[in-house]
């Protein structure tokens, strides 16, 4: 990875609040037609994915010299119950 | 300049009561059901950035008969190679040398040995989060001024 530490941490809290921010959108959808009931968060997984840059340029495998875009992604899988 | 994008596959799946149907797009997924002990719901967040430091790594390589000769004749064109390098001044790059192989000569028989350095070269940009100005020229001038001393880029590592 070719970011600064600081640089590469700071696009995966941004990638990570995104993934939650997803996640809280769609609890709030599927809980809307069960009032009454609030979900408990039991159990949270993170998948970092590779990071990568947006022309799949790898270390040892180099396609370009000239990166135009570099990409940090994170996979949150929550697992909820109910109350 | 950053710019970012989102990527997000949410589903929800029913772990252990009720639901079998395997995880589909978000517009299919029905709520969870009051009888649902478990439920899940995954989202993959992404973010992109232009890069703003890059490394450059440069082989020095230097073959003759005898080890010795090789390592000191080796080092002498890297001296010479990293000096012309500081004599171009360019601002924002830096560099640092590792590696030190002996290793038999292509041949058949072998003939003598080659004497290799590397040297990682870094160019980052002074202002955080900009793109790098002039940054093809500078790696071209870097590659070129290598080839004048035998040395080449194995490879310029990507982006961020």
């Amino acid at each position: 990875m070719v970011f600064s530490v600081r640089e590469a941490d700071e696009l995966y809290r941004r990638a990570l609040d995104k993934a939650w921010a997803a996640i809280d959108a769609r609890l709030q959808q599927l809980t809307a037609s069960t009032p009454g009931k609030k979900p408990k968060l039991l159990q949270v997984s993170y998948d970092p994915l590779p990071g990568e840059s947006t022309i799949e340029e790898l270390p040892d495998d180099p396609k370009s010299s000239r990166p135009q875009a570099v990409e940090v992604s994170v996979r949150v899988i929550a697992t909820y119950t109910w109350r | 300049m950053k710019t970012s994008m989102m990527k997000t596959v949410c589903s929800v799946a029913a772990l252990a009561l009720g639901w079998s149907s395997p995880r589909t797009s978000l517009a299919q997924q029905p709520a969870p059901q009051a009888g649902a002990r478990l439920w899940t719901i995954e989202s993959v967040g992404t973010e992109t950035a232009t890069p703003d430091v890059y490394y450059l790594l440069m082989k020095m390589e230097y073959e003759s008969g005898l080890a010795a000769e090789a390592t000191m004749q080796g080092e002498k064109r890297l001296g010479d190679f990293l000096a012309a390098v500081d004599a171009l001044k360019i601002p924002d790059l830096s560099y640092r040398i590792c590696n030190n192989l002996i290793t038999p000569a292509n041949g058949e028989p072998a003939t003598g040995v080659v004497y290799t350095r590397n040297v990682v070269f870094k160019l980052m940009s002074s202002r955080a989060g900009e793109p790098l100005p002039a940054r093809d020229a500078i790696i071209a001038k870097l590659e070129d001024l290598g080839a004048r001393y035998n040395s080449h880029c194995v490879t310029c590592i990507g982006s961020g």
